[in-house]
C-alpha cells in the first residue's frame, strides 16, 4: 500500500511539474502579446488621437477666419458698387427742379454731342420754362449745343425726343441746330465745334 | 506540499485568461476614431478649396471696383492770360481794354451777337471786325483770348456776286495764308475758333474781334 501511494504521489508531481512548465510558457507568450499589443495599440492610437485633434481644430480655425473675411469682402463689394454707381449718376450733373443737367468740359459737333448724351441714358438739354434757362444761362461761359433742332429753315423746331418746341423764346439765326449763347437761343450749322448740355429728369437719377 | 502544488496550479489559468481577453478589445476602438476623423478632415479640406476660391474671386471684383474710379481722368485747364507789352510810340496808344500787337489795337467782345450786329459794335468803337494779316497775327490773338471754347466773327464774309470770300476791306481772301474749313453756303460769314477759320450763318450768334490800326488815327469804317 506504500508503496501504491508512493507511486500515485510521483505520478502526481510529475504531472504538477508539466502544468507548471505548460502554464509558464503561456504566461511569457501572452505577456509578450499584451505588450506587443498594448504598445503598439496604445502608442498609435496616442499620437492618431493627438494628430487628429490637432489637425481638425487648425482646419476649424483656418475655415472660420476664411469665412470672415469672405463675408467682409462680399460686403465692401456691394458698398462700392452702390457708390460706383451713385458716383457715375451724379457726377458733374447738376440739378434744377425735377432734372439734372451736364455741362461738357469740351466741344464737338451737333450729333456727337447728342450721341453723347444718350449713351448717358439722356438727351441734348431741354428746358421747360424760364427758370431752367435762366439756369442754363448762368452756368456757361460760351455757347453751348442744346436739344433744339429742324431739318431746314422752313421746317418748325423739335426737341431730340421729336416733340414740337412752342417758341416760347425766339431763336435767332437761320441754322438747322440751335444753341444756347450769352445772347440768348441761337441756331447755327451743326458741324460748329461747341460745348453742350445734357438734360434728364430726376426720376431716372433717383432709380440709379 | 500537495496544497503548494494546487495553489500553483490554480494561479496560472486565470493570468491566462486575462491575457487573452485584453489583446481583441484594443483594435477595434483604434480603427473607429481614424476613420471618423478622416471624414472630417475630407470634408473640411472640400470646404476650405471651396473658400479660398470664393476669396480669390472676391479679391478680384474688389480690385476692378477699386480700379474704376481712378479710371476717369481729371483735367485741369490753367488759362494763361499773356500780357505782351511791346513798345510803342508816345503818341500812340491803345484804348482801355484793348491789345497791342505791332501796329494794331485788338479788342475783343464780351458779349455774343449776329455779325452785322459785331460789325456795327465794332463801328461804334471806330474799328472794324478783324482782318487777320498772316498766321502771326492770329497765334498773337490765340493766345491773349481767355476763353478758349468760343468763336469769335471776322471781317470776312462770302459775298454772292462774285462768289468768293472777301475781307470787308474789299480784299479778296488769299488761301496761302489761311483756310477755311467747312462747307461755304449763301449768306455765310467767317468765325475763328482756336487757330481754325470757319464759314458760319451770319445771323448765328458768335462773340467778335475788332481792330483798330495805329497809324491812322481816324480809322476808316468799311462795312
Amino acid at each position: 500500500m506504500t508503496a501504491s501511494q508512493d507511486e500515485v504521489a510521483h505520478e502526481r508531481l510529475l504531472n504538477t511539474e508539466v502544468t507548471t512548465t505548460d502554464h509558464l510558457e503561456n504566461g511569457e507568450t501572452g505577456k509578450k502579446i499584451q505588450e506587443k499589443f498594448c504598445g503598439i495599440v496604445s502608442s498609435k492610437s496616442h499620437c492618431r488621437r493627438f494628430r487628429c485633434c490637432g489637425v481638425t481644430m487648425v482646419l476649424i480655425v483656418v475655415v472660420v477666419l476664411i469665412v470672415v473675411v469672405v463675408a467682409l469682402s462680399a460686403i465692401m463689394i456691394k458698398q462700392m458698387s452702390t457708390k460706383n454707381t451713385y458716383a457715375a449718376c451724379l457726377q458733374n450733373w447738376t440739378g434744377v427742379g425735377n432734372k439734372y443737367f451736364y455741362f461738357s468740359e469740351y466741344t464737338s459737333n451737333w450729333t456727337f454731342a447728342q450721341a453723347f448724351c444718350m449713351a448717358q441714358e439722356a438727351q441734348l438739354a431741354r428746358f421747360d420754362n424760364e427758370e431752367e434757362l435762366n439756369f442754363l444761362k448762368r452756368h456757361m461761359n460760351s455757347s453751348h449745343w442744346i436739344g433744339l433742332h429742324r431739318d431746314s429753315s422752313e421746317h418748325p423746331w423739335r426737341w431730340t425726343d421729336n416733340t414740337e418746341y412752342n417758341n416760347t423764346f425766339l431763336i435767332q439765326g437761320d441754322g438747322e441746330c440751335g444753341f444756347l449763347s450769352d445772347n440768348g437761343i441761337s441756331s447755327s450749322r451743326d458741324y460748329i465745334p461747341r460745348k453742350w448740355i445734357c438734360s434728364r429728369s430726376s426720376n431716372y437719377m433717383l432709380q440709379c | 506540499m500537495d496544497t503548494a502544488s494546487i495553489y500553483l496550479g490554480l494561479k496560472p489559468p486565470r493570468t491566462l485568461g486575462a491575457w487573452h481577453e485584453s489583446p481583441p478589445s484594443l483594435p477595434p476602438d483604434a480603427c473607429r476614431c481614424p476613420r471618423s476623423h478622416r471624414l472630417a478632415l475630407k470634408l473640411s479640406c472640400a470646404g476650405l478649396i471651396l473658400l479660398v476660391l470664393t476669396l480669390i474671386g472676391m479679391s478680384v471684383l474688389v480690385r476692378v471696383l477699386v480700379q474704376k474710379p481712378s479710371r476717369e481722368k481729371c483735367c485741369v485747364f490753367i488759362q494763361e492770360n499773356l500780357n505782351k507789352t511791346t513798345d510803342c510810340s508816345v503818341n500812340l496808344e491803345c484804348p482801355q481794354d484793348w491789345l497791342l500787337h505791332r501796329d494794331k489795337c485788338f479788342h475783343v467782345s464780351q458779349v455774343s451777337n449776329t455779325w452785322e450786329e459785331g460789325q456795327a459794335d465794332c463801328g461804334r468803337k471806330g474799328a472794324t471786325l478783324l482782318l487777320i494779316q498772316d498766321q502771326e497775327e492770329l497765334r498773337f490773338l490765340l493766345d491773349s483770348i481767355k476763353e478758349k471754347y468760343n468763336s469769335f466773327w471776322i471781317g470776312l464774309r462770302f459775298t454772292l456776286p462774285d462768289m468768293n470770300w472777301k475781307w470787308i476791306n474789299g480784299t479778296t481772301f488769299n488761301s496761302d495764308v489761311l483756310k477755311i474749313t467747312g462747307v461755304t453756303e449763301n449768306g455765310s460769314c467767317a468765325s475763328i475758333l482756336g487757330d481754325k477759320v470757319t464759314p458760319e450763318s451770319c445771323a448765328s450768334d458768335n462773340r467778335w474781334i475788332c481792330q483798330k490800326e495805329l497809324n491812322h488815327e481816324t480809322p476808316s469804317n468799311d462795312s
